[in-house]
């Protein structure tokens, strides 16, 4: 199994850093699947096959198709791009490095603690996953309904198209 | 529940009234939607209730700050009948998007788990994304929806981050659970300080304090300024509710260490905030300056976290939301009258030739400020007993000596509107907007005159 | 449920892949002229840039499906424990699909959904 583990892992990096590092957004995006794929992988590993299939489905599917179109949306011209300043590129980078200091140093004080206990393997599988859902957590199920519906009508408000100026 | 039920349904049938595209119906429906759910909401007063595996809970504390949310709403909804007149499109969906967002502060006003409590953010936040941009062919009312947009998105994630922190460490979601989880560990782990930082910095955005404020003067601005009172007062509202619900449940066994942070972030918000007001030329901006200072005052009831604490912010917000109301709402006729400038010289002379507006917003200027036999006086007055009650005497006379320096750029408003002269003409208006700024204006003097039978509530 | 055995068939996969293409690239002959080298756009010369402005209509489409993709994955779950649950996980589910396909007949009524 870690064997399988450390190449998803290997490969969830260098897509990672190839989202980041790609020049042309279409091959980021392309990147972030190829990214989202192994990191289904590493679910399945998980023994969670659920949340392997809805990552396939609704994030490496639907999400990144979302990713292109918002992509193709935008005019991309080289020469309209705002140039930053490079106290600006310094600032993000010293706060960036900064998070990641902090958010580093307090889970490596966890990591000390061994590895957490596995509450049950068979936690990530479809029924077990759908009682709890549909027993437990059922009020943020409805209530997401809302969400969603508002999620919708907001893009329409936004998004369709106007005959005439207002 | 009931209330809750009401609130969606309602918002989804104004989105079939928006089809029929009959102005007549839209606005008294909305409005209906809004009594409904008040009058269901009331009779919970008194029926402290869970329901979801306890998920849900309805106390007294939760139906206050609904009651509150939905008087915030119907104020604008009533105001929106003269602002969106010759709109022809959205309307009756602003609305619905309006009562979607009430529904997830309704979420976030009564949550006992965090999962809600992540939910109702979103639910709060993502209706107001759109309604910032609502005014389509306006370049700044697009550049605050997006901006809005981006900086609520990061916030979102980082609250969530830190909730998964702390439910890393405690392994729950429950409130109750998560302070007996506190009270039990002898050595909390580094998680779960990390997740009270990062809950603490996500909610401090939504809630506009300082250091993370700077979102706000930008959208504030840009968005449309309806959209703008409604953000100002129902988000805020909201989000204290849930903030001082969480702190005071979940992390109140550990304050010794999240208040040394906050009390930084008081100082930071009330310094920030009364200075860079007193150097605005736009009332708007002006305004959301001092919306955060009011976001740095409120904090105040929550690092007092004692038995005070709850009827103070209560009391606060109901007062910060029934002066903003109307001074968005005279801000909206001077400005229209003025093609679109809001600059405070706008305001020049306001008080001859309109003496009803100059009252109103003189009112709920002095309101803000917290002069006495306004709302605003003793919403300070309770916040600083709570505070001054744990023995937080230096923060105090520190939020005295900000509350005093705010005076001076409410004075400069007032100051425009009856002692500058200026070409002011007679302002016309429309009826119902009358009427509710006249009843926010009253229900401001009353509550300053008899403060008790609000504070004894909480 | 050994990891050797995936190993293997990841191996597999991508050998195959690569194999097929490197032997095609490898048999295969090349000649190149100038017309062979162009985009085929029906024998007219091509202009402008290859990347064009997509209308907005395409991302309310995608968006609309998203929202109903996220739903296939809330009932593929329930599709499971449904007769352990019964009736009331049919409530749940009829509720939340009720709310969803308001919105779906919502946008359809207010033609969000027609082209332009």
């Amino acid at each position: 199994m870690s064997l399988l583990f450390y190449i998803l892992a290997a490969l969830s990096v260098l897509t990672g850093l190839g989202v980041v590092l790609a020049r042309n957004p279409i091959n980021s995006v392309l990147s972030l699947i190829a990214c989202f794929l192994t990191i289904a992988g590493h679910y399945v590993l998980l023994n969670a096959q659920f949340l392997a299939v809805v990552h396939v489905i609704v994030y490496t599917g639907a999400i990144m198709v979302l990713f292109l179109f918002v992509i193709m949306l935008m005019d991309m011209n080289r020469a309209n791009e705002p140039h930053k300043k490079w106290t600006t590129k310094l600032a993000a980078t010293l706060s960036g490095c900064l998070l990641l200091l902090v958010l580093l140093a307090s889970t490596a004080k966890v990591m000390l603690g061994g590895p957490a206990p596995v509450l049950s393997p068979d936690m990530g599988l479809i029924k077990n996953l759908g009682m709890v859902l549909y027993r437990d957590y059922l009020y943020p199920f409805e209530t997401s309904a809302i969400l969603f519906l508002s999620a919708m009508v907001g893009a329409m408000v936004l998004g369709k198209h106007e005959p005439k100026k207002i | 529940m009931a209330a809750l039920i009401s609130i969606a349904v309602f918002g989804i049938a104004l989105l079939y009234i928006e089809l029929t595209n009959s102005k007549k119906i839209q606005l008294p429906l909305a409005v209906v939607g809004l009594l409904v759910t008040l009058g269901l909401t009331v009779m919970q007063w008194n029926h402290p209730s869970s329901s979801f595996n306890n998920m849900a809970v309805t106390d007294n504390y939760s139906v206050a700050f609904n009651a509150s949310i939905l008087l915030s709403t119907m104020f604008v909804v009533l105001l929106s009948a003269y602002y969106y007149e010759d709109v022809k499109q959205h309307v009756a969906e602003i609305m619905a998007l309006m009562l979607f967002t009430v529904f997830g502060a309704f979420l976030i006003t009564s949550f006992s788990n965090m999962i809600m409590l992540f939910l109702g953010i979103e639910t709060l936040s993502i209706p107001l994304y759109v309604l910032a941009g609502s005014k389509k062919f306006s370049l700044r009312s697009n550049e605050a929806s997006f901006k809005y947009f981006l900086m609520g998105a990061f916030a979102s994630a980082i609250l969530l981050l830190g909730i998964t922190l702390v439910y890393g460490a405690s392994a729950t979601f429950q409130l109750s659970a998560i302070s007996d989880y506190v009270n039990n560990t002898k050595q909390l782990p580094g998680i779960f300080y990390m997740g009270i930082i990062l809950i603490l910095v996500g909610f401090s955005f939504k809630v506009a304090a300082a250091p993370f404020h700077f979102w706000t003067p930008d959208v504030y601005e840009g968005s449309p300024t309806l959209i703008t009172a409604f953000m100002a007062t129902v988000v805020k509202i909201a989000g204290f509710a849930a903030f001082y619900r969480l702190f005071s449940s979940a992390f109140s066994s550990i304050a010794t260490f999240w208040e040394p942070l906050l009390w930084g972030m008081i100082i930071l918000t009330l310094l920030i905030s009364n200075f860079a007001a007193l150097l605005q030329k736009g009332v708007k901006r002006l305004l959301a300056y001092s919306s955060i200072s009011h976001a740095g005052f409120l904090l105040l009831g929550i690092i007092a976290l004692n038995k005070l604490s709850a009827g103070g912010i209560f009391y606060y917000t109901l007062a910060y939301s029934l002066a903003t109301i109307p001074a968005f709402g005279v801000l909206i006729l001077v400005k229209n009258h003025r093609n679109s400038d809001d600059s405070i010289d706008a305001f020049n002379g306001l008080a001859k030739k309109n003496p009803l507006l100059a009252i109103v917003m003189s009112v709920a200027l002095l309101s803000m400020a917290g002069i006495p036999i306004t709302a605003g006086f003793f919403a300070k007055y309770y916040i600083f007993v709570a505070a001054i009650d744990s023995g937080y005497i230096l923060l105090t006379i520190f939020a005295v000596l900000a509350a005093v320096l705010g005076v001076f750029y409410y004075f400069r408003l007032l100051n425009a509107m009856f002692l500058k002269e200026g070409e002011a003409e007679k302002i016309k208006i429309p009826v119902v907007f009358g009427i509710s700024l006249l009843i926010t204006t009253i229900l401001t003097l009353a509550m300053g005159v008899f403060p008790d039978y609000i504070i004894k509530l909480l | 449920m050994g990891s050797i055995s995936i190993i293997l068939l990841m191996a597999c996969g991508i050998i195959f892949a690569v194999a097929a293409i490197a032997i095609g690239r490898k048999l295969s002959m090349k000649r190149f002229n100038p017309t062979k080298g162009e985009a085929y756009e029906c024998g007219i010369q091509t202009e402008g840039d290859t990347w064009v402005q997509l209308h907005i209509g395409y991302y309310l489409f995608a968006l609309v499906f998203l929202l109903f993709d996220v739903e296939i994955a809330f009932v593929y779950p329930w599709a499971v424990v449904f007769k352990e649950i019964g009736m009331v996980a049919f409530v749940e589910i009829v509720m939340f699909v009720l709310v969803l396909f308001l919105g779906l007949l919502y946008a359809y009524k207010k033609k969000a959904l027609t082209w332009m």
